[in-house]
């Protein structure tokens, strides 16, 4: 399996780089997750073991959701044929 | 495969009203988004930036309008996104996908890895967006440049 590619955070100062993170998509809200947190660093949540479904990382919240696997990719296209629907339908 | 960016400075005057915005425009394609820069665009001074990168839907708010630029000067396809800056009536926003806490000396930089963009439906109007969260400095602006693609 290849290795998994993490995003990429970097603050740099007047002094140089003061922090960087290496951060994961969530595959089912497609939030950041920091995967290096630090104490009081502006962290929404932060990551959980893969997904058993789809095999991605998920956030904190996303795993306590309880709800079935249901990936982003999938959510983007529920609401892409929710609006063709409305636009079909003249709402 | 084309990409352009987005860039101006935006305020951060109200801790509400978006900064920045990226959103799908009326010919539907989905986005993604894969570089993110922010910093102030004002003199050095100590303050705090606090940033929500946000999900924005519904309505394409009131904003100035920013004309997406192409990355490769050679590329000729026009962005079908559309971008603003200093937002004075916000489109409806959704979840926070990124919170960043920073100084207002300090320039942020997020980028994604391949395949891990931060992405938004096409679905007109879907897209993302900029905010200012309190406490953010009320004087300077937030300079961004925001990179993105179309698939």
């Amino acid at each position: 399996m290849a290795r998994q590619r993490w995003n990429y955070l970097v603050e740099t100062g007047p002094f140089g780089v003061v922090r960087e993170a290496d951060l994961a998509t969530c595959g089912h809200c497609n939030r950041q997750v920091v995967l290096t947190p630090e104490p009081g660093e502006g962290v929404i949540c932060r990551v959980d073991p893969k997904c058993w479904s789809c095999q991605k990382v998920v956030c904190e919240e996303c795993k306590r959701s309880l709800e079935p696997c249901k990936t982003w990719e999938r959510r983007m296209e529920e609401q892409e044929s929710h609006a063709r629907l409305r636009r079909a339908i003249g709402v | 495969m084309a990409m352009w960016s987005v860039f101006g400075a935006g305020q951060t005057s109200n801790n509400t009203l978006l900064s920045a915005g990226l959103a799908c425009g009326a010919t539907l394609r989905r986005g993604r988004v894969f570089d993110i820069v922010l910093g102030s665009a004002a003199s050095p001074n100590d303050g705090t930036f606090n940033v929500n990168l946000i999900r924005t839907s519904t309505g394409a708010g009131t904003s100035t309008a920013v004309t997406p630029t192409a990355l490769d000067p050679g590329d000729a396809t026009a962005a079908t996104a559309t971008a603003g800056t200093t937002f004075t009536v916000n489109p409806t926003l959704g979840v926070i996908a990124l919170n960043l806490g920073f100084n207002q000396r300090s320039t942020m930089r997020w980028f994604a890895a391949p395949g891990e963009e931060l992405v938004y439906a096409a679905t007109q109007y879907a897209g993302l967006g900029v905010q200012p969260a309190s406490p953010s400095p009320t004087a300077s602006n937030i300079a961004h440049t925001i990179a993105f693609r179309e698939e």
